[in-house]
Parts: structure tokens; sequence; C-alpha cells
């Protein structure tokens, strides 16, 4: 059983729809990054699948408890980082972690146990006594982050989890990813941080309102763009340009700061044939790799045919 | 058992914060003692009344008073809640198992104790002023002062969850205080009111209390109005309740 089933799933407010049919599973030990726009619904997703609001229609279930009958329990197997981190100010970092050990009933040494666990994995157990009010916006957030971890939950929600954090503390939080998913836990984590997703995640969710397609960073920047070779010379691109287009497996082909751009039919096998083709016409081949597209260029793509796409339902 | 040590965590949990914040605890004990000090020495020379003597006075109006700090105090209790809204504490609480009974509970507990705090701080200073009334009815009187104190809170806790604006429910407190307060007979009784502020006063749940206090005070326990009090009082502290748990499972959804 996965660890978080979705089966069209849909949130409205009033009129407007927030969450429409999502679908997806998610499985055991995978660290599940969930993208979107602000307002695309992604925080009303978090709040649906730990119980905090139900769902208009669709079913789900949440660490094998079924949503809507099974809530407490799948709060306790469950951590959340929610959007604001909603600590104690006048508490120190100790009593805000002794409490929340409390409600999740660990019994006083293992709540000791863990807390200091975790200060220390946040870099946090000098400052264990001294009051949360004193802590920088990245203190409180790892803070947060030790505090949903507390009661060691197989899976963990985290809400933009580096947002606001400066690069040492961003990495500290990454490596607890990171050692997150070694332990097998299942890591739901939505970030506006391209890059730190496509570090991180097994496979990415790009939503916006609805499921706008789900893959693993890889596929989903195969699926969306034709693999591009980009080939230097000793000297300029521009006098290969009509050999390579006379070349009958050669796609398109344009120079772009004097790289030589080509989509091939079958990239994989007729990339050799390509660099032969220009070697025996006398090109000096200086380099040859392949076009990498960054996650935040698929991301971008997608939410612009999605948009398009939500524009064209509604003139319809 | 779970509720009641789940109660417990809260109540523990929300007296440690307050208590970092004394001024706050401070000023509300001084507020009750400030109109003790200022009210009573008027009532000493009032004219004798069919209703009472001013030797008595003080007898009739530290009962009331006590009825009074209990809306007073409580009905603003909601304001801390909604800043607890703002910051993301309450919806960090609802990701947890902890039942949303416990949370309001625990909540208004700790609210609580501090109204027991000034109400005996009142009965002592009122002591010292020349009150002479039953202790055991001071104590059960105690005991139904924390009730209607239970009420408010949790009207409070419902208007805030709510509305969730501290100016909002600030309004909506003052605008209830002076009816309840005036149309329940606590600062003088109801017998001096025209006959169209009586008939208001039967839909006022306070009235019913102040006479249950006033009995308690004077220890006429075989009074209907304590039982009438008591019953009446539980009873909408209890559906009150209710309502603010039910916002507080609503507030975020």
């Amino acid at each position: 059983m996965p660890a978080i089933s979705a089966r069209g799933l849909t949130r409205a407010f009033g009129e407007r729809v927030a969450v429409d049919n999502l679908t997806f599973d998610i499985a055991h030990g995978e660290v599940f990054g969930f993208l979107g726009p602000n307002g695309a619904g992604k925080t009303t997703t978090v709040r649906m699948l730990t119980g905090l609001i139900a769902p208009t229609s669709g079913a789900c279930t949440v660490a094998g408890y079924e949503l809507g009958f099974d809530n407490q329990r799948i709060r306790r197997a469950v951590g959340v980082l929610t959007e604001t981190p909603g600590l104690y100010d006048k508490l120190s970092a100790e009593q805000n972690l002794l409490f929340y050990a409390a409600i999740y009933e660990l019994d006083s040494r293992t709540a000791r146990e863990q807390v200091q666990h975790y200060l220390r994995m946040m870099d946090l157990w000098d400052r264990r006594e001294h009051l949360v009010g004193t802590f920088s916006k990245g203190m409180r957030q790892k803070l947060a982050i030790a505090r949903a971890l507390l009661h060691n939950p197989q899976i963990v929600f985290l809400d933009e989890p580096t947002a606001g954090l400066d690069p040492e503390a961003a990495n500290v939080v990454r490596d607890v990813i990171r050692s997150l998913r070694g332990e097998g836990r299942t890591i739901f984590l939505t970030s506006h941080n391209l890059h730190e997703v496509d570090q991180l995640c097994d496979r990415v969710a790009i939503f916006r309102e609805r499921l706008l397609r789900l893959d693993t960073p890889a596929n989903l920047r195969a699926g969306l763009f034709d693999t591009q070779h980009l080939i230097e010379f000793a000297g300029a691109a521009e006098p290969w340009l009509a050999t390579v287009r006379a070349l009958p497996f050669v796609r398109e082909a344009s120079v772009e700061d004097r790289v030589l751009v080509i989509s091939l039919q079958e990239p994989a096998s007729q990339k050799p044939a390509l660099i032969r083709a220009l070697v025996e016409a006398g090109a000096e081949v200086q380099n040859v790799q392949d076009r990498q597209y960054s996650l935040e260029e698929v991301y971008l793509q997608l939410i612009r045919d999605g948009a398009t796409a939500g524009l064209k339902k509604e003139m319809s | 058992m779970k509720l009641l040590r789940e109660i417990w965590i809260i109540f523990i949990h929300s007296l440690r914060v307050a208590l970092r914040n004394p001024m706050t605890i401070i000023v509300g004990l001084l507020q009750p003692v400030t109109w003790l000090l200022l009210f009573a020495p008027l009532l000493k020379n009032l004219p004798a009344t069919a209703a009472f003597s001013p030797e008595e006075a003080i007898n009739i109006f530290t009962p009331g008073m006590l009825v009074m700090l209990a809306p007073i105090t409580s009905l603003f209790s909601g304001i801390g809640l909604v800043v607890e809204l703002r910051n993301g504490v309450l919806d960090r609480l609802r990701v947890t198992p902890v039942s949303r009974l416990a949370v309001v509970l625990g909540k208004a507990l700790r609210d609580l104790v501090v109204l027991l705090l000034q109400g005996v701080l009142l009965v002592a200073v009122a002591w010292t002023m020349g009150l002479r009334i039953h202790l055991a009815g001071i104590l059960v009187g105690l005991g139904l002062m924390m009730i209607v104190g239970l009420l408010m809170i949790s009207c409070s806790y419902a208007f805030a969850l709510i509305l969730r604006n501290e100016n909002a429910v600030a309004s909506i407190a003052n605008v209830l205080l002076l009816p309840l307060l005036l149309l329940s007979g606590l600062i003088l009784p109801l017998e001096l009111a025209p006959r169209w502020m009586q008939i208001a006063a039967d839909f006022n749940p306070l009235a019913y209390t102040v006479e249950a206090m006033r009995a308690l005070f004077t220890g006429r326990f075989d009074d209907t109005v304590i039982l009438n009090g008591f019953l009446l009082t539980t009873a909408l502290a209890v559906f009150s309740l209710f309502w603010a748990t039910r916002s507080f499972r609503r507030a975020l959804a």
C-alpha cells in the first residue's frame, strides 16, 4: 500500500475550486516534490492530506488510514511543518519541543532524548534554553522542523522548509531531508526552490489547481523538451550550419552564441553519425554536450501550458 | 483519562506561557480591587431602601461584583486566541492528535485560574471593608463564578474563532457587557428597577446567577434560586463550550 494515495481529491471554497480531481500515489520512502505557483492550491492539498480540512469530494489514504475516518491516527502518523512556524516566543526552544513531546505522549525520558537529538541535528542545542522570541527566522524554521520530527513520524510534510534560510542553514535542512530519506521516511515537500527540489526529490508533481504533470525530474525534462546537442568548434559555428542541415536525420539546427544547436530525430543513435559527418567535412570539433534543462525551465513551461489550457477551458 | 491528561498538558502549558507575561495577570488582579475600593465607600451613604440597609450594602454589592468579574474578565479572553490563530500556533496544534475539546478546555482553565484569583482577592478585600457572609456560601459562590466564567470564556473563544479579529471580539464583548450587567441586578437589586427592566432581566441568564450568588452569600441554601442559577449557568456553559470546540474544529478549515 502506498504511503499516500489520493483519488479524485477535490476541494472547493464556494464557487472557487482550489484543488481539482487530484489523483496520485506516493510510495513509502519517497521524497515527493509538490510544485506550483502561489495560490495554486498546494497548502489546501497539504491541509486535506493532514486531515485539517475535509475534501469536497474524492478519497485518500495516508499511512494506510482513510482520510475523514481515521484523522486522529493520520495526525499521529505524520509530522507537519506548517506555513507559519507557530512557536511560543516566550518559551525556550527546549520548552517548545517538550510541550509537543507531551502532546504526542512521549514518556519523559524519550522526550528529552528526542529533543536533544533533533536540537543537535538542527544546530540548536547550544541555544536550547534561549527564548524563541530571540531566534532569527532561520533558527525558528529549524526549530519548527525539529518539532515536526519529534515523534518519529513515518510521513513528513514540509511546507517551504528552506524559505528565508541563509545558505548554511538551508544546507543543514537539506541534509536532514536526505537523512530522513535514508531512514526510509516518506517526505511530501512543497518548495519554490526548484534547484532544491531537483536535488532532493524522487518525483515531482507540477500543480496548479489540478495536476499538470507528475514524474521524475529527468522524465519531466525528457517529456517536455527535445534533447539538444551543443557543438563548439575551434572557429565560428556558422560555416557548419549548412553541413548539418543537409543531413537527413537532423530535425533542426541553429547557431546560438557561436555554438551549433542541433535536434536529431533519434538522439541516442544518431549523435555519433552527426559528429562523424562534421569531422569528415573538416570541422574542428572542440566540445559536444547535451543541453541540460533546469527543473525551473520545465516548471515554467508547464505552468504556462497549464495557464493557457485553463484559459481555453474557461472560454469554451 | 486521555482527555483529562491532554486538558492538563494544555492547561499547564498555557499557564506557563501566561506567567511569562505577569503584568497582564497583575493588572487583571488589581482591577476588581480597584472597583471595590472606589465603589464600596459610595454605598455607605446610600439612603436605606426596602431592599437593603446601608450596613448591608457591602453584602449585596460583593456577590454582584463576583458575578460581574466573570464577564468583564472572561468576555475578552478570545483576543489572545485571535493572536494564536494569526501566528500559526492554533494551526500547529490542530495537526497534532490532541483533542479539540482539550485545547479549548485547557486554555479556558488557565483563564479560570486567573478569574478565581481575582474572586478570592475581591472577597478578601471586601472582608476588610465589613463583608460578613456565610463561608460555605462564599466557596460555593466562587464555584458558581467559575461556571459563569467558563460560559463567558467559551463564548469569547467562539467569537474569536469565527471573527478572527481582535477588534471585533472586543467590540462584541463591549456591546454585550452593558446590558448583561445592568439587567442582572448585580450592582443594585432589580427590585429597584422599573417593571420593563425586570421583564428584560428575565431573559438575562446573569440575573439568575446574581440571585443565586446572593442567596449563597446569605446562607439561604434551601432557596430554589440557587439550584435554578446553577442549572441554567451550567447548561449554558456546557453549550457554549461545545460551540467553542466546534468553532475551533472549523476555524482553520
